[in-house]
């Protein structure tokens, strides 16, 4: 079981802020943390129409950070997951760098047998800069806007996560869904030059993913997983879509996005483990078209 | 947990930090790049004439039927883009129309689009204000042109820009004043 947890972990945190892979509640006085260091560099841009479009360099990095720690046998595990580091970057133009924002999250399990399943509550904490200042200059403002490192606002989810773990000859695999309801609210801070701040919609994020390990010398460290996760406006599809926050960096009102990734997890030994991925989205609204590669290293701490 | 709580939290509120990444020596059209030089320069080898109020901005604009109105506005670059030429906004016999000048040039930006709106800024998006006239190809980001505008006469103040759309990146405006 541990084992099938620390991949699902791994995985759900490489590069991404948004950890799906909860299912399993952690012991009291075990811990996990990832950082996962992430960069894109995008050509295209899917518009709020879903189109296409070429763009020139568009380029981001971001260093993510993931934690959980069990609090009550079964029932209570804490997660803490944000990017501590953001830098967006549109090639000779301008770059933002800066503190993204911040997940708190509660997880408590309700089911155990025949399959686990959990329920949990994530707020959103506008930890990152909405509006960045530039440096007096209209033209540098002009880009700041478009690269915040932080949306701006609180949010609260409520998520479901199902997972089961299975052997068959010799390979083990485990199978994870989670699905969780966004409830998002007003940005906190916008530039005088753009438009009020309004609602960002509600949203719902999904996760389907499966794991497999061949257990053969060597190849017993190494998990392989696939996946397809993303996000969907569901509160007022056709809304005007103008908002206070800019859409270049993927966040803000009517980010929508359908993404199929692969990820190599190895176990090093001594509880810490190495990871690498590549995710690209097939569908997208507001979002750089291009694909995300993913390098992490992992360590878990057992009662 | 608490020890990696401790410095997360340390960093809760901070700035972000701006960096200019702008060449000094800017490429012409380079796209997104920056092109801080004046719009005659940025634009001399693709042999386009010089900027400013063209009072012979194109076949069009001598053309036209009487006008009832008329706004003429040099284009200025945006953003740290270039831009050059003339619009002119017309009201005509079928409605209001819009005229680029043959020197008209516009950075050559992914999804240029032509905005007609009261606003003097766009921002990052477009807003119900904006009445978007006409998508740029790379064929028509450079020369004269016409499009017809779906407003019933001029917005006031009246303001044309060329925006890329996908970026949200002001690129040209024109400040369209009486003739």
């Amino acid at each position: 079981m541990n084992r099938f947890l620390m991949a699902l972990v791994a995985l759900a945190t490489l590069g991404s802020s948004n950890a799906e892979a909860q299912a399993w509640i952690r012991d009291p006085g075990s811990a996990y943390v990832n950082l996962g260091y992430r960069v894109m560099r995008a050509d295209g841009f899917y518009g709020d129409d879903g189109e296409r479009f070429d763009i020139n360099d568009f380029r981001q990095h971001t260093l993510a950070l993931y934690s959980e720690a069990g609090i009550v046998d079964r029932w209570l595990m804490a997660t803490l997951e944000g990017e501590v580091f953001r830098r967006s970057v549109l090639v000779d133009q301008g770059a933002v760098t800066g503190f993204g924002d911040l997940n708190l999250g509660l997880w408590t399990g309700l089911l155990e047998a025949p399959v686990h399943l959990s329920l949990g509550v994530r707020v959103g904490l506008p930890t990152g800069d909405p509006s960045p200042e530039a440096d007096g200059d209209p033209a540098s403002q002009t880009v700041a806007d478009l690269l915040p490192t932080g949306d701006g606002e609180v949010d609260v989810g409520l998520h479901l996560a199902l997972g089961h773990g299975f052997g068959w000859r010799r390979v083990q695999q485990f199978v994870q869904a989670s699905v969780g309801y966004v409830v998002r609210t007003t940005p906190r801070d916008t530039r005088a030059s753009l438009p009020p701040a309004a609602d960002i919609r509600d949203q719902l994020a999904y996760r389907l993913e499966t794991g497999i390990k061949v257990d053969r010398p060597f190849f017993d460290r190494l998990w392989w997983i696939a996946r397809v996760a993303g996000l969907l406006v569901v509160q007022d599809r056709n809304a005007d879509t103008s908002t206070g926050v800019p859409r270049i960096a993927g966040l803000g009102d009517g980010v929508e996005y359908a993404a199929v990734g692969l990820e190599l997890l190895a176990e090093l030994g001594g509880g810490f483990g190495l990871g690498f991925g590549v995710d690209g989205a097939f569908y997208g609204r507001n979002v750089p078209a291009t694909a995300a590669y993913k390098l992490s290293l992992t360590y878990q701490r057992r009662p | 947990m608490r020890l990696l709580l401790l410095p997360c939290l340390a960093l809760v509120g901070c700035d972000a930090i701006y960096t200019d990444l702008r060449p000094d020596s800017p490429p012409v059209d380079a796209g997104l790049a920056s092109a801080d030089a004046a719009p005659t320069d940025a634009f001399a080898d693709a042999g386009v004439a010089d900027a400013g109020l063209d009072r012979d901005a194109g076949r069009e604009t001598d053309a036209g039927a009487p006008s009832a109105i008329t706004l003429v506005g040099a284009f200025e670059g945006r953003g740290g883009y270039d831009a050059a030429g003339t619009a002119t906004l017309q009201s005509t016999d079928t409605g209001l129309e819009l005229v680029f000048s043959e020197d008209f040039a516009s950075a050559a930006v992914p999804g240029p689009v032509v905005v007609v709106t009261p606003r003097s800024a766009i921002g990052t998006s477009l807003t119900a204000a904006d009445t978007v006239v006409a998508r740029l190809d790379s064929g028509s980001i450079r020369g004269a042109n016409r499009f017809d505008v779906e407003l019933a006469e001029p917005p006031s103040p009246a303001y044309v820009f060329i925006y890329c759309e996908p970026f949200g990146v002001e690129t040209a405006r024109a400040v369209m004043e009486p003739r």
